[in-house]
């Protein structure tokens, strides 16, 4: 009897087992793709480059919200940039906007920039190295050097040359991501220049940016080179020269028409419209230091780049401000101007900001191909073209508009005028008149790229910004100099503490968000 | 369709194989039944040829026995212990009636125990508990709430969001920390999916609460269930392997009777808050804001709190028709329950229709049983409470010098839309807040429900020893649940022209079994015997579609909707197989040895290019009737018996981990975000326990104690991984969970003159510990978590630690001087939080819990009523800090009256400030300040019945009984603000944090029965 129950089990589990061949199949997630569906339509290379372009600036594509576009951008940058003010009602983001800064904000774009970026990146290039994929590649190191040097310019030192292991990996110093990204560009460049004047399209279904066109990339690739080396000149001016000069040199050319810009295509609104919509009637509104200089100067983009407030003008929020009644700041009250973010384009970069970087060249008598002035105004007939505002001859002759005086339309966060800096050339203007002009009006055109608007205003100090009304900082920054920096995310000193470590070594300060970077050598 | 060929291969090879074994005699066959003086079948009762030792058999669950004996015999000789033999003369009969009587108090009962397979509840070597349909009497529409406070072990908590919401259901103590923790529902032996839409292993957060939908216990009908067990431990419920850590709940659907009757029945109770907030009327705003800070108030207010709670309602309506003869019978019945809840909008509908029939067919060998169930259920507004569409946030703050009539009219013309649109000018306030009576009536939720079930079993005697069973069961469910806000609802929730949300899911589970059952007697030894294998597949498909509104406002169609909106889709596909077999041998109907295997092959497991491994859960146990052992009987001790069991027994594992894949986004494969440790495998619980069962004083007094310990392995982790890795998760088990505790019951039957009283006693406490947390090594990177928070807010956290429990609140504290008072600014009379410093305030769960039961019966009359104690845990309530904030609470009140907010013993006069501060608006509330005990004990439940005497004036009708049915009339002893056994939903931490739940009710009602 008890034989017969043990032979009939094991002839029972022996048939069962045999027929668990099917589980692989109900194993999987079948509404995900599979290994063997990368394989079709050259997905295997296009969906990776494409992921890796969505990680530039994130929007809401399925994969991210517009809510991680505002804690990584909007409840950063954004606000220290001086473009808007938080009107997030938490102590958190209150706390965050008189730079205390909250750890979960700036933690999202070291997150996602590995996690998406980075990640695509590493399939791509193994896909492709195996396969001997040139083009690809090569297109896929331009946007990573355009996706992680956002990381550095927040955050200081990074995993850049080593990432992938799952036990931490080690930080380079920020000199070494610069100039790994300058060999990057400089082998992206060389690779797609014969490409470029063929006229070769590639990935073209899948390149959400310049639809696979090797010309426009490597425009971009130039300009990229050309801004990163910019961005390096108190540092090492000679690193910063050479690349300047190499990227204006090169034959494929740059960034010079608006129709050349980086734009991503295909976003639906820009995130900032979610945010200041439909989160809690309005989380993010125009800052302070937005208002003053678009008041001040008159700048017939105001409209286009702001809502007005209920008494038609442009009334931005100061930072650092903890009121115990958020209301009146929300869009229903009509007090503050809300983004107009229905015109806004996820842009990397564009012709205007180019532009300006080649005055700034000019300056330093490093040779842009062309006068400073010249570049100047093309840069601001450029932002207004963009814009799609008239008047830029008037604007570009203005020699009396100054930014105007911060009123609160709210409460009595009032401030004085930042600047009395004024828009037309002037070529009597000694160095730091003529490079305050030219930041000024670069960090209008930027807007909304404000990664680019916060890092460059680091770097030159211009435009001066209204502080915010309460430096949370408890000492670590210095109300004058303003936040040079986002702190690590936390959670890398327990899951990576021997990479956080030679960071914070790098670094050469404390982890806080008064240290300055590497490339953050201006005197003040 | 492998595996039904499978099945069926198998079902033919055991047929052949027992045809073998049957046998055929030149002998007479004597049929016949054994039963007690109850009417109930006596299992494992002997029959014996008299005179001819040799001939034997034992009785089978149905106290069928069937013997062939010598021509020569002419008396058969019933024997069972406990009871008198029986001596009866055959006399020419082929079947044979018994009868036998007790001739002492023994423990005699059948229980169900798991798959189904009944036994001789002294047998058993683990606790299984019965509840019978009485317990039903108090209807709730979600039955299960009824089984609160009658079953040791198990922890019973209905959610706040209503009628029909999920119950959850944990038997000793949470054993997951991201899985699932409660019980497993069984219907006749084969398991019931879950069907909840909630994941338990989700973290606590203030936003959710709102759209839920119930489980699938909820859509039954109590009357088709002729009784329940509880398999609370993994002993019991071992045959149930992967399923089986959190234990069972075992339903029986009715079966038809012999001859006719009907049954009709009326239940009706009316639903009022339980518990509301205790608020100030003495102070009323400060010019422009909400809160109540402002002046004292020159008359008293114009409203109150409960005039937006409407009287709820639960109708439920029944016709039962049983009908049969010896050899068939079947149950058809229909129900209508239409209910609405206290919070206006919030509404349940129910109908059930059921056909079970069971057919004994060959001679009594072939048993037929089919079963038929169609339910339709609807929700309206189903919201237990949190931030999001919570109509109590704008209430219970409301000024007392406001006008809560004045919102009543919630929407008004809009010239400029031409529509009428939210009047509300105050803002979301931080709160999400809305007109509470827009919310209601304009942010709607409401989900349909069609489940079929389908099920059918055979029997087949082969020989009255053996018998071979088939079971096969597809039970599918359409769930569509729709949210509609209206244009001018808050950003949040809406955009311009509303926001619509369109969900789907389709769940099929697929059942089938066949099992060999043995039973035989050789001497004083008898063995009983299943062998078996199973298939259990079960599919999910949800459909989700979210999005704003674009051209016309408030027309809620997919057409209508923002090109780009979400939609999800998720598929769900798991596959268990498996093998089973049970041995049990008795020696002398007093010890009994019992042992369980069963092996699973889980797809969730399969690896691409591997062989799934199989996963194997025993279990052994033993008990003794030491009375009949030892010869101990008395009428002081009529009946004793021991137990002790081991068992090992699984969670379900998560599915797709093993074969990673490229989730799509706008069209475009993703990288994988996850990792997954190369040994994964799911949770494993071993369990020991240790019980005894008595009877005393000549059955006075029953008592039952059980003392169990389990540890539950391979929890589940998703350490954080550095984002440079460029995963974002890596899942890897780790980790212990040890859970040890004592179950109580006591029982006293004891006639009081001529009214019968019954009393009952059930006393449970269990003690969870964390004995480890994550401590591994990934790639050689050593990664420990010590502490988890699983959510909270930024005063009260849900953490886990190890050494802790799960449950544990961790809340903060304000800033304290030196000497520890309470620090107070010296200039401002103000109090300050202490930053980021968090101390534990204890655990949710309670220390005890204890019911008490007692019926008393008495010629037609028939009174009953239960206690409820729970005694320890610790809850926090943000509604409290809520009211505090805003200035509406009564201490708020009453502290402006006097000299202001005691601290450290002296009054600080502004208690504007003080409330501000620790009150944070709720979501900011300093946690210490807002902890509170749990405790409470309540007159859980009364029923009054009267059975009118119908027959003296017709024969027509049977029956008639009336009675009047209570739930939670009244609170003894409460010190939280908010009713402690209310739970937020049935995740692993849903509980402890009140943040507006929807009030629990106080139930009164009657019902009217029927029989025809």
């Amino acid at each position: 009897m008890k034989t017969r129950n043990i032979s009939i089990a094991i002839a029972a589990s022996l048939v069962l087992a045999s027929c668990t061949g099917g589980f692989e199949e109900i194993s999987k997630d079948h509404y995900n793709a599979h290994e063997e569906n990368l394989a079709e339509d050259n997905l295997k290379v296009g969906a990776m480059f494409q992921q890796l372009e969505r990680s530039v600036i994130i929007y809401r594509d399925g994969t991210y919200l517009d809510s991680d576009y505002q804690i990584m951008y909007n409840l950063c940058a954004d606000i220290w940039a001086g473009y808007m003010g938080s009107t997030h009602a938490t102590g958190n983001s209150a706390q965050n906007s008189g730079w205390n800064v909250y750890d979960q904000y700036p933690s999202r774009m070291f997150n996602v920039k590995y996690e998406y970026g980075m990640s695509a990146f590493t399939n791509l290039k193994a896909y492709c190295e195996e396969n001997h994929l040139v083009i690809p590649l090569a297109l896929a190191k331009i946007v990573k050097v355009a996706t992680m040097h956002q990381v550095t310019d927040y955050f200081g030192p990074i995993a850049y040359s080593q990432t992938g292991s799952v036990s931490g990996n080690l930080y380079d110093t920020q000199e070494a991501v610069y100039k790994a990204f300058f060999t990057e560009l400089d082998e992206a460049i060389t690779t797609l220049e014969p490409y470029a004047a063929a006229g070769t399209v590639a990935l073209d279904t899948y390149d959400i940016v310049y639809g696979g066109s090797i010309a426009k990339w490597v425009k971009f690739a130039n300009s990229l080179r050309l801004r990163l080396a910019m961005r390096v000149v108190y540092a090492d001016e000679t690193l910063a020269r050479t690349n300047a000069e190499a990227a204006v040199a090169n034959l494929g050319g740059l960034v010079t028409a608006n129709s050349e810009n980086a734009v991503v295509s295909g976003v639906g609104h820009h995130p900032m419209y979610e945010i200041n919509v439909n989160f809690n009637d309005g989380d993010i509104q125009m800052g302070a230091s937005f208002d003053s200089y678009l008041n001040g100067f008159n700048d017939p983009r105001k409209f286009k780049i702001a809502k007005p407030a209920a008494d038609g003008n442009l009334h931005g929020v100061r930072l650092g401000i903890n009121p115990s009644d958020w209301n009146p700041y929300k869009n229903a009250a009509g007090n503050v101007s809300a983004p107009n973010a229905t015109a806004y384009n996820i842009c990397w970069l564009n012709a205007a900001e180019v532009a300006f970087l080649r005055a700034e060249g000019a300056i330093r008598g490093w040779n842009m191909g062309g006068s400073a002035k010249d570049f100047y105004e093309q840069g601001i007939a450029l932002s207004f073209e963009e814009w799609g505002a008239t008047g830029a001859e008037a604007y570009i002759a203005d020699a009396t508009s100054k930014p105007a005086a911060f009123a609160d339309n709210v409460s009595t966060n009032n401030a004085a005028a930042p600047s009395s800096v004024t828009i037309a050339w002037n070529e009597s203007a000694g160095f730091e008149g003529k490079l305050e002009k030219i930041a000024t009006q670069k960090w209008i055109a930027l807007f909304p790229n404000c990664a680019e608007g916060w890092a460059e205003y680091r770097r030159l100090h211009y435009p001066a910004l209204i502080v915010p009304v309460n430096n949370f900082s408890n000492g670590t920054v210095d109300t004058n100099q303003q936040i040079r920096r986002c702190p690590y995310p936390t959670s890398e000193q327990s899951t990576n503490p021997d990479g956080y470590a030679s960071g914070v070594a790098a670094l050469g300060g404390a982890d806080n968000a008064g240290t300055r970077l590497w490339w953050d050598k201006k005197p003040f | 369709m492998k595996v039904r060929q499978t099945l069926s291969f198998l079902f033919v090879t055991l047929l052949l194989l027992v045809q073998t074994l049957v046998w055929a005699q030149q002998t007479r066959t004597v049929k016949g039944q054994v039963l007690d003086q109850d009417g109930l079948p006596l299992i494992g009762a002997g029959v014996l040829a008299e005179g001819v030792q040799s001939v034997g058999v034992i009785t089978d669950l149905e106290g069928n026995f069937t013997i062939e004996v010598p021509a020569s015999v002419s008396s058969l000789r019933f024997s069972y212990i406990g009871m008198a033999d029986v001596v009866e003369e055959i006399a020419g009969r082929d079947y044979i009636s018994v009868v036998m009587v007790a001739d002492d108090l023994t423990l005699d009962g059948v229980v169900v125990t798991a798959l189904g397979i009944k036994r001789s509840e002294r047998a058993v070597s683990y606790i299984v508990q019965t509840i019978g349909s009485e317990a039903f009497a108090a209807r709730d529409a979600n039955f299960v709430n009824s089984l609160a406070g009658r079953l040791a072990g198990v922890q019973v908590n209905a959610s706040s969001a209503g009628i029909g919401g999920e119950t959850k259901v944990v038997m000793r103590g949470a054993k997951s920390i991201a899985g699932n923790n409660n019980a497993l529902y069984v219907l006749d032996g084969i398991p019931l999916p879950a069907l909840s839409l909630t994941n338990p292993g989700d973290k606590y957060d203030i936003y959710s609460g709102s759209a839920l939908t119930g489980d699938g216990i909820s859509n039954f009908n109590s009357d088709d269930i002729a009784d329940m067990s509880a398999l609370v431990g993994p002993s019991a419920a071992a045959l149930y392997g992967s399923k089986a850590a959190n234990g069972v709940m075992m339903l029986s659907s009715r079966r038809g009777e012999k001859g006719l009757s009907v049954t009709y029945s009326n239940n009706t109770t009316f639903l009022s808050p339980f518990m509301l907030p205790a608020v100030q009327t003495s102070f009323g705003q400060k010019e422009g804001y909400y809160s109540s800070w402002g002046q004292k108030l020159l008359s008293a207010p114009t409203w109150s709190m409960d005039e937006f709670f409407q009287t709820g309602y639960n109708t439920q309506n029944s016709v039962g028709l049983s009908f049969g003869d010896d050899n068939s019978s079947t149950w058809l019945s229909a129900a209508a329950v239409g209910a609405q809840g206290v919070v206006p909008g919030n509404a349940y509908g129910r109908y059930n229709f059921t056909a079970h029939h069971t057919a004994d067919l060959l001679e009594g060998r072939l048993h037929v049983s089919v079963l038929g169930m169609y339910m339709k259920v609807s929700e309206e507004n189903m919201t237990a409470g949190g931030q999001y569409y919570n109509p109590l946030i704008p209430l219970y703050l409301m000024s007392p010098g406001d006008d809560l009539h004045k919102y009543a009219i919630y929407e008004r013309y809009n010239s400029e839309r031409g529509f009428k649109t939210q009047y509300w000018s105050w803002g979301d306030l931080n709160l999400d807040m809305q007109n509470p009576f827009w919310i209601v009536n304009r942010n709607t939720f409401s989900t349909g429900k069609d489940r079929f079930l389908l099920g059918g079993s055979l029997k087949y005697d082969i020989t009255p020893w053996l018998d071979l069973t088939a079971r096969a069961r597809t039970d599918y469910t359409d769930i569509l649940s729709e949210q509609k806000n209206y244009a001018s609802s808050l950003g949040t929730f809406a955009g311009a022209k509303g926001r619509y949300f369109y969900n789907e899911y389709l769940t099929q589970q697929t059942y089938a079994d066949v099992l060999l059952n043995a039973r035989k007697t050789f001497g004083a030894v008898s063995l009983q015997g299943t062998l078996g294998a199973a298939v259990e597949d079960y599919s999910f498909r949800g459909t989700k579609t979210a999005g704003d509104l674009i051209g016309v406002p408030n027309l809620f169609t997919l057409a209508n909707m923002q090109p780009n909106r979400d939609f999800v889709k998720e598929t769900v596909g798991d596959q268990t197989q498996s093998v089973f077999a049970t041995a049990q041998l008795g020696w002398n109907n007093a010890v009994f040895v019992d042992a369980t295997i069963r092996s699973d092959w889980s797809s969730a497991l399969a690896k691409q290019g591997e062989k799934v491994k199989p996963i194997v859960y025993p279990s052994v146990g033993v008990s003794a009737v030491i009375t009949d052992l030892l010869d101990l009987k008395s009428s002081v001790l009529p009946f004793a018996k021991v137990r002790a069991s081991y068992a090992q027994v699984g969670n379900a594992p998560m599915r797709y981990l093993a074969n990673p894949t490229y989730s799509v986004s706008g069209g475009i494969p993703q990288t994988v975000t996850y990792m997954t440790s190369p040994d994964f495998q799911p949770e494993r619980t071993s369990s020991w326990e240790f019980g005894a069962d008595a009877r005393l004083f000549d059955g006075l007094l029953s008592l039952s104690a059980t003392y169990y310990s389990s540890k539950t392995y391979n929890q589940v982790f998703t350490p954080e991984i550095s984002s440079t890795s460029t995963y974002s998760t890596y899942y890897v088990n780790a980790g212990r969970v040890d859970n040890k505790g004592v179950e109580l019951s006591a029982e006293i039957k004891q006639d009081l003159g001529p009214v019968k009283w019954t009393s009952n006693l059930t006393w449970f406490a269990n003690r969870n510990k964390i004995a480890k947390m994550l401590e591994t090594e990934i790639d050689g990177q050593k990664v420990a978590i010590d502490t988890l928070d699983m959510g909270g807010t930024s005063g009260v956290k849900m953490r886990l630690t190890t050494g802790g429990s799960i449950g544990d609140l961790y809340v903060n504290t304000l800033k304290t001087d030196s000497e520890g008072f309470i620090w107070v600014s010296p200039t401002g009379g103000t109090v300050a939080t202490a930053r980021d410093v968090f101390i534990k305030a204890g655990n949710t769960n309670p220390d005890w819990t204890l019911s008490w039961r007692n019926s008393f019966v008495w010629d037609r009359v028939s009174l009953a009523f239960m206690i409820n104690a729970r005694v320890g845990g610790v809850g926090v309530s943000l509604t409290q800090a809520a009211l505090d904030y805003y200035g509406v609470s009564e201490r708020s009140g009453e502290y402006r009256l006097g000299e202001g907010v005691p601290v450290n013993g002296y009054p600080l006069p502004d208690v504007e400030s003080y409330y501000t501060t620790v009150g944070g608006n709720g979501t900011n509330a300093i946690g210490a300040c807002y902890a509170y005990s749990m405790t409470n004990v309540r007159l859980g439940e009364l029923t009054l019945g009267y059975s009118i005497p119908v027959d003296k004036w017709t024969s027509f009708i049977k029956g008639l009984q009336v009675s009047f049915v209570g739930r939670n009339l009244l609170m003894i002893y409460c010190r939280a603000p908010f009713d402690p056994e209310l739970v937020a939903g049935a995740g692993n931490y849903a509980a402890g944090i009140d943040y507006f739940m929807m009030p629990s009710t106080r139930n009164l009602g009657f019902s009217v029965k029927a029989t025809f």
